[in-house]
């Protein structure tokens, strides 16, 4: 039996190892997704929520896994950069699964729902763009700014539209503010209507 | 089989050691009461009286009485006369003792425990009525040495031994003093229990404790129930018919698989014994125990018997703390631990019924301490030791309270029982805490829930609907003001402070991970205002609820709701301003969660509702919903 076995420090470390690497992946996840939006269960595998007319009215979640290995070798040496490099990789394998996970429930809701552009022969990367932003419903954030959508591309697409938007002219820009104006109005719309759906409030913070 | 073993030693050889009075005459009326007048159901010819006997008469009274086959489920080990602690070990001196070669000629508590193990002894009640006896305690750390006590040992041990390590016992007119409480306890004149056929000695020594306290000699008295609750002797006092020993230890077989779960936890249990004069902690003790009872699933009459005599000698321990509320959730985690096999077995089911009802008179006490020390000093509920932590743990107290008082409305009522009893007393102290501590009926944290929500479910059979309008009125109007932003459930002390810091700077953005997201006690409280009839009042703050996430968690099976982790179950998941908007819109999706609750065959099960209810007082990151399960909205 191995003495010296320092049980109850060796469980602190390892469970604040699990912590650090939790603080890694919510802030990589930040960069995908606003803390706002996270929601923490205890218990159950199982959601149900309203249906609307978006669907999604049932759920089960999905377990996310990477295995880590630490060589005796590698600890026998005290080989301190295969240890931070054990951890990135947990991070990174970790959050690469996340993203996988993000980007296919994305693409099974627009899938479901048809709001899909296709970029072939005849639409240049900036007309899909254009026809993206008109499918797209403009949100409006908690203080009741409307909030752009986010652009998530794989870097050979993102450069490439780049490209093509720098080379359109003024015209094009104008159509791209057009439609950010019609779809930002039609956002505040659609909150002041959603906001008339609340009972009256108290007045002031009397109850 | 049931042994007793008694010896009294007056007569003593060698000096320094005296001769006594009373020692011998002890224990003869010991064994006259358990042995001859049969109060023990001890065997008669097995069970062995020794007056003043040498070691080796000793060492060959052992031999005849302890190793027989099959093995004794039951010893009584019971010994006045000269005893001390010598080399960090307790000896007890015996006729031809020399005190400067005790390990020779005086009995070791490592010898005495190696014997018992040896002979593969159920249960022992060791009775020590000697000087220092409470020098015992030293040799606890034998019992636990796997190299003393083998893999096949009982490690089921109850002491009483007479004073305290650096106390002497006194004797006089011929009996020993703690004899003599001790006595009193078994023939009936001292009363220790009505409610169970027989008496265990850790409940006997609590009170024989009491009866000698301010005498100068301290009995000090534990143990642990391994294999069942242990039967020292008849209990004259038993009201529910004739006293009498039932079966020890039912189906606990000598080399049973079940016996091998106990031993293997037993360390673990030991630990959490030794412990409980600093705090209970009702998590760790499940931590333990539940994998135990998950093991014996396939004996449920072995997992009760289990339960209940760690419920009797943990229960004894920690009321000598004085908190009878520590009591009522030992009690509680003992019937939770039981939950699984609740539907499946009657044993298990008839023992939750036994603990929940113990859990109602352990609440009950609490309340009357609690009305009398309120009554003294309004600050009572404030911890001593808290401090400026009583900011955030103060309402998580008041709340808890609260809550466990409405559980015990609830387990009489589930149960069939009277709550002429406790409403009384119950919403005497609802109405106290609401006089004195209105200000800290605050949302700190989202383990309020379970605890609101079982005060609320209880409200009306208490009397005390005003005091549920006014504490919903409060949560709901905090809640408001910190736009539904709560801690979530059992953050730690630092996190605690985090979150206060969090609200008194309004810096909620920074402190997202501590809080709950999303929260179980906004919608508790929308959906108790509306069945009282205030959903206009909880309807204006909706609004200010916009964008809060809520949930209401329910399991698919409620045998699993005790567990650390429920792993099946459903969220009903919703968010204020995107799937409802006013408390009808969220009335509506909660009549669909109370139907399938409705028709929930487990939950049917008196004893499965009792100890969902209890785990959820327990473990507060779940909530027992089918408390306001079909509950009309009272539109008066």
């Amino acid at each position: 039996m191995t003495p010296f076995r320092y049980r109850s420090r060796i469980k602190e470390f390892n469970e604040a190892f699990t912590k650090q690497v939790g603080a890694e992946l919510q802030k990589r996840r930040e960069e995908f997704i606003s803390s706002r939006n996270v929601q923490k269960f205890s218990h159950g595998r199982m959601w149900k929520t309203k249906p609307s007319e978006h669907g999604d009215e049932a759920g089960e979640m999905q377990a996310l896994s990477f295995e880590m290995l630490s060589r005796f070798d590698d600890v026998v040496n005290h080989d301190l950069s295969k240890f931070v490099e054990a951890r990135n990789r947990l991070v990174v394998g970790l959050m690469e699964q996340f993203q996988v996970s993000l980007y296919q429930t994305i693409s099974q809701s627009t899938e479901k729902s048809g709001n899909t552009v296709a970029v072939g022969p005849g639409k240049s990367p900036a007309e899909a763009f254009l026809a993206a932003l008109r499918m797209i419903e403009f949100g409006i954030d908690e203080n009741g700014e409307v909030s752009l959508p986010q652009i998530h591309m794989g870097r050979d697409a993102f450069k490439k539209t780049v490209v093509d938007l720098e080379m359109q002219g003024p015209e094009f820009k104008e159509r791209v503010e057009q439609v950010k104006a019609e779809k930002s109005e039609l956002a505040r719309q659609r909150e002041r209507e959603r906001l008339a759906k609340f009972p009256p409030a108290w007045e002031g913070d009397l109850l | 089989m049931r042994v007793l073993v008694a010896i009294g030693c007056d007569a003593y050889d060698n000096p320094p050691l005296q001769p006594l009075a009373g020692a011998e005459n002890d224990a003869a009326t010991i064994f006259e009461h358990l042995v001859a007048e049969n109060w023990g159901e001890y065997d008669q010819a097995q069970s062995k009286l020794l007056l003043s006997p040498t070691m080796a008469a000793l060492r060959s009274t052992i031999d005849a009485a302890l190793f027989c086959d099959p093995p004794i489920e039951e010893l009584t080990f019971f010994f006045a006369g000269h005893g001390g602690v010598k080399d960090n070990s307790y000896f007890l001196c015996l006729k031809d003792t020399e005190v400067d070669r005790m390990s020779l000629n005086a009995l070791s508590m490592t010898q005495l425990f190696g014997w018992i193990t040896e002979a593969k002894i159920r249960h022992t009640n060791l009775i020590v009525d000697a000087c220092h006896a409470g020098g015992v305690v030293h040799d606890i750390g034998v019992l636990l040495n796997p190299n003393v006590i083998g893999k096949a040992g009982s490690l089921a041990i109850s002491i009483l031994a007479a004073a305290g390590s650096d106390e002497y016992a006194a004797e006089s007119d011929g009996a020993g003093h703690c004899t003599g409480a001790l006595l009193s306890c078994l023939k009936g004149e001292t009363p220790v229990q009505t409610t169970r056929p027989s008496l265990d000695l850790v409940e006997v020594g609590q009170v024989v404790s009491r009866t000698m306290q301010g005498t100068g000699q301290s009995p000090v008295c534990w143990g642990i129930n391994l294999f069942g609750v242990s039967k020292l002797a008849k209990n004259p006092r038993f009201s529910g018919g004739s006293a009498h020993i039932s079966e020890t230890f039912p189906g606990l077989a000598s080399d049973d698989a079940g016996n091998e779960h106990i031993r293997a936890a037993s360390d673990a249990i030991w630990e959490q014994y030794l412990s409980l004069t600093k705090e209970f902690d009702a998590d760790r003790f499940l931590d333990v125990v539940q994998p135990v009872c998950a093991n014996l699933e396939e004996e449920p009459a072995v997992a009760s018997a289990f339960i209940m005599g760690l419920a009797a000698t943990f229960g004894a321990r920690i009321a000598a703390t004085g908190d009878q509320f520590d009591v009522a959730i030992l009690k509680s985690a003992c019937a939770v631990a039981l939950l699984p096999m609740a539907a499946s077995s009657t044993h298990c089911a008839d023992a939750i019924m036994q603990l929940s009802k113990e859990v109602v008179a352990s609440i009950g006490e609490g309340t009357d301490q609690l009305l009398a020390d309120l009554a003294e000093d309004n600050y009572a509920l404030i911890s001593k030791d808290g401090g400026i932590a009583d900011f955030y743990f103060l309402p998580l107290r008041l709340m808890s309270i609260l809550g466990w008082l409405g559980a015990a409305v609830h387990i009489q009522t589930i149960g069939g029982g009277s709550t002429a009893l406790i409403v009384p007393k119950a919403a005497d102290l609802v109405r106290l805490i609401m006089a004195h501590y209105t200000n800290s009926i605050v949302p700190v944290s989202d383990e309020l829930t379970p605890y609101y929500l079982s005060f609320a479910a209880a409200a009306d059979a208490l009397g005390c609907e005003e005091e549920l309008e006014e504490i919903s009125g409060l949560l709901l109007t905090i809640l408001h003001q910190r736009g539904g932003r709560i801690a979530d459930s059992a953050l730690s002390g630092e996190d605690a402070l985090r979150f206060l810091t969090a609200v008194t700077e309004e810096r909620y953005d920074e402190f997202r991970n501590i809080l709950a997201n999303p929260t179980s006690l906004l919608p508790a409280v929308l959906l108790v205002m509306d069945q009282r009839g205030l959903t206009d009042i909880a309807d204006g703050a909706m609004k200010g609820f916009d964008h809060t996430n809520i949930n209401i968690f329910v399991p698919n099976d409620f045998s699993t709701f005790g567990a650390g982790l429920i792993e099946d179950g459903t969220n009903f998941s919703l968010t204020i301003g995107h799937t409802v908007f006013s408390v009808s819109d969220l009335v509506s999706e909660w009549s669909k969660i109370e139907d399938h609750l409705g028709t929930d065959a487990i939950l049917a099960s008196p004893a499965v509702q009792i100890s969902s209810l209890l785990a959820s007082l327990l473990r507060p990151d779940r909530v027992a919903w089918f408390l306001v399960a079909g509950q009309a909205a009272n539109t008066s």
